[in-house]
């Protein structure tokens, strides 16, 4: 180790920096805004789009458990650069394929690129920002700026592809992704991986498993909650995967594709905008969104009309990602926080599974009935959407997991650890400091630890004078 | 725009993680985590949730190599984290001192330390606790 004493730790902006390009570049997929086009040109019919999205959906649940045991056990950053490698092998299949088993091989190497890819550069950043400032604090700023790069990525290729796709072909757009994605594997490789692990020895994923059913089943507002998450998730989802078959059934030009993903995913955004808004507790505005939710689903069923059809879905997928983060707020208070991600990777989980399913009916029922016809799943879908959602209004959650802040009378030993440095440095307030000397009269464990952390400060002074490789 | 977009993304961060759609997914929550490995800790379901698994072991007395030990643990850390440690414990700095030439908040700069030194802890009570002495 080289590193020179007295130097500026990069800051924390200037570290990050690798990683949001690599984001950014990761995002330029552009061929997902004409990629229901492409495959209708090579022969796909509605049917086997659904078993596509079937296939992608199986692959994602059985990878994203060992992907993640992966990147904490070996190195997030290679995981990353696994993913993009993936992402990149897809996009070159996929532009290569001219039958649909060799399209559905590719999303199926699609599906290994999400596995790896999901909560890896979450985890990143974490530990990334509490490296370089020793608190957590600032992770949700951050990890906002990283999304941030990646919904202008979203919106950028969707309507570079749109364009591209309209002047060429959209077999080209796949092609013209590879490079983009091979640069964002180089830039990964520049970043600088945080050396912490943020368990480095996780609890068993069976015991967190166990943890999560128990959770789940025991309660029932929690199991409502999940349901209503996981099934928002799916439908917009849906959206997502099977809207572009509307463009497709009424001829729309190529060119439109874009434009139409770009306000597709730019509701995600907004969702979150409006979120912060609008008053969720009001019954009013619930039963709106209760009720609008399936209408938009009849739209579908019924209008003939690419432009209805379009502002129609992306009522729908705006809806659904306000429902969505409600959902996330529900569950989030509902459950005590060691759980949390692992109650939400079970929602997560949950709407891959109950996807797969529901995409080979809808593909079965768009060949049989046509695409308008099979919206009738999705009206099915939003109504149960809507009445989970006026059931979390209407039925609030009996008991919620209370996150209490630690409090100077009643600490706990492992709120303690945190507070040593304050401590010895008599920065603590005077009751916190009370009650800190509190828990060292009662508490034999802590007293030691105190007294082991002196101990370990006193043995770093004695660093200086021998054997301290790195001293100024 | 800009102004909404992140608090638009920041909202987003509450959904936790989320299969979303197979383009966009959103960020996950993570529970605080403390100085010392949460391992140590009992969880919520043993009888006193956030107390000590086991006491901290009494440190036998030290055979002298400390100091490599120390030395190879500081190596071991983020390198923010042992510049704070070098420039505070083993240097002797003042705080204000250091976060000023770090460049960093006198929160972040105690957090550092509380951390490290945890860490440094972690790893010398591995080594004084017996592994290494007679």
């Amino acid at each position: 180790m080289t590193a020179a004493a007295g130097r500026l730790p990069r800051s924390l902006a200037r570290r990050l920096l690798p990683l949001q390009v690599a984001v950014g570049l990761q995002g330029m997929i552009l061929w997902v805004p004409v990629e229901k086009l492409f495959m209708t040109q090579i022969g796909f019919t509605a049917a086997t789009v659904g078993v596509m999205a079937a296939a992608y959906a199986a692959v994602v649940p059985l990878l994203e458990v060992p992907s993640g045991i992966l990147a904490d056990r070996w190195s997030r950053n290679r995981v990353l650069v696994c993913a993009t490698v993936a992402l990149m092998a897809s996009s070159l299949l996929g532009g290569l394929s001219t039958s649909v088993p060799m399209y559905i091989l590719a999303a199926m190497i699609l599906g290994v690129y999400f596995a790896l890819n999901s909560g890896t550069v979450d985890s990143i950043v974490y530990d990334t920002v509490m490296e370089e400032t020793g608190s957590s604090d600032r992770y949700e700023t951050w990890i906002g700026r990283v999304r941030m790069v990646e919904s202008g990525a979203f919106v950028t290729s969707a309507i570079a592809g749109g364009l591209l796709a309209g002047w060429t072909s959209p077999r080209l757009t796949y092609f013209v992704t590879v490079p983009l994605i091979a640069v964002a594997i180089f830039v990964f490789l520049r970043f600088d991986e945080p050396r912490l692990h943020r368990s480095a020895d996780p609890v068993s994923v069976r015991e967190h498993v166990a943890l999560t059913v128990r959770t789940m089943t025991r309660q029932r507002d929690v199991r409502q909650v999940m349901l209503l998450s996981a099934l928002a998730a799916l439908l917009a989802q849906a959206v997502f995967e099977f809207g572009p078959l509307w463009l497709v059934a009424l001829a729309a030009p190529a060119a439109l594709f874009g434009p139409y993903w770009a306000a597709l995913v730019s509701t995600l955004g907004l969702g979150g905008y409006l979120t912060g808004k609008l008053n969720l507790d009001r019954h009013a505005i619930v039963v709106l969104f209760a009720c609008l939710g399936p209408a938009a689903t009849i739209v579908l069923v019924t209008s003939r009309s690419v432009l209805v059809v379009i502002l129609a879905q992306a009522v729908l997928a705006l809806l659904l990602a306000i429902i969505g983060i409600r959902a996330g707020r529900l569950l989030h208070d509902a459950v005590p926080s060691n759980i949390r991600s692992g109650v939400s990777s079970g929602v997560g989980t949950l709407s891959w599974t109950l996807f797969l399913p529901f995409s080979i009916v809808f593909g079965w029922l768009a060949r049989e009935q046509g695409v308008h016809r099979a919206a009738w799943i999705f009206t099915g879908t939003a109504v149960l959407v809507g009445i989970l959602l006026l059931v979390s209004v209407f039925r609030p959650p009996a008991q919620q997991a209370e996150v209490t802040a630690p409090q100077p009378a009643d600490l706990a030993c492992r709120e303690l650890v945190d507070m040593v440095t304050d401590y010895l440095d008599g920065l603590l307030p005077p009751e916190w400091r009370a009650g800190f000397e509190n828990h060292l009269t009662d508490c034999d464990g802590c007293t030691g630890y105190v007294r082991q952390i002196r101990l370990t400060i006193e043995a770093l002074k004695e660093l200086k004078a021998a054997d301290a490789p790195h001293t100024t | 725009m800009k102004a909404w977009l992140s608090r638009a993304v920041a909202n987003t961060v509450v959904r936790g993680e989320e299969p979303g759609n197979r383009v966009a997914r959103w960020s996950r929550w993570f529970p605080t985590r403390p100085a010392v490995d949460e391992a140590e800790f009992q969880g919520d379901d043993d009888p006193y949730p956030g107390h000590w698994r086991e006491f901290p072991a009494p440190w036998l007395p030290t055979d002298g190599t400390e100091g490599q030990h120390l030395a190879a643990a500081m190596d071991e850390l983020p390198a923010p984290w042992r510049e704070v440690v070098r420039q505070r414990d083993v240097a002797g700095r003042a705080p204000a001192e250091i976060s000023t030439v770090l460049g960093i908040t006198a929160g972040q700069e105690r957090a550092m330390l509380n951390r490290a030194r945890a860490f440094l802890w972690a790893r010398l009570a591995r080594y004084r606790t017996g592994n290494s002495t007679p």
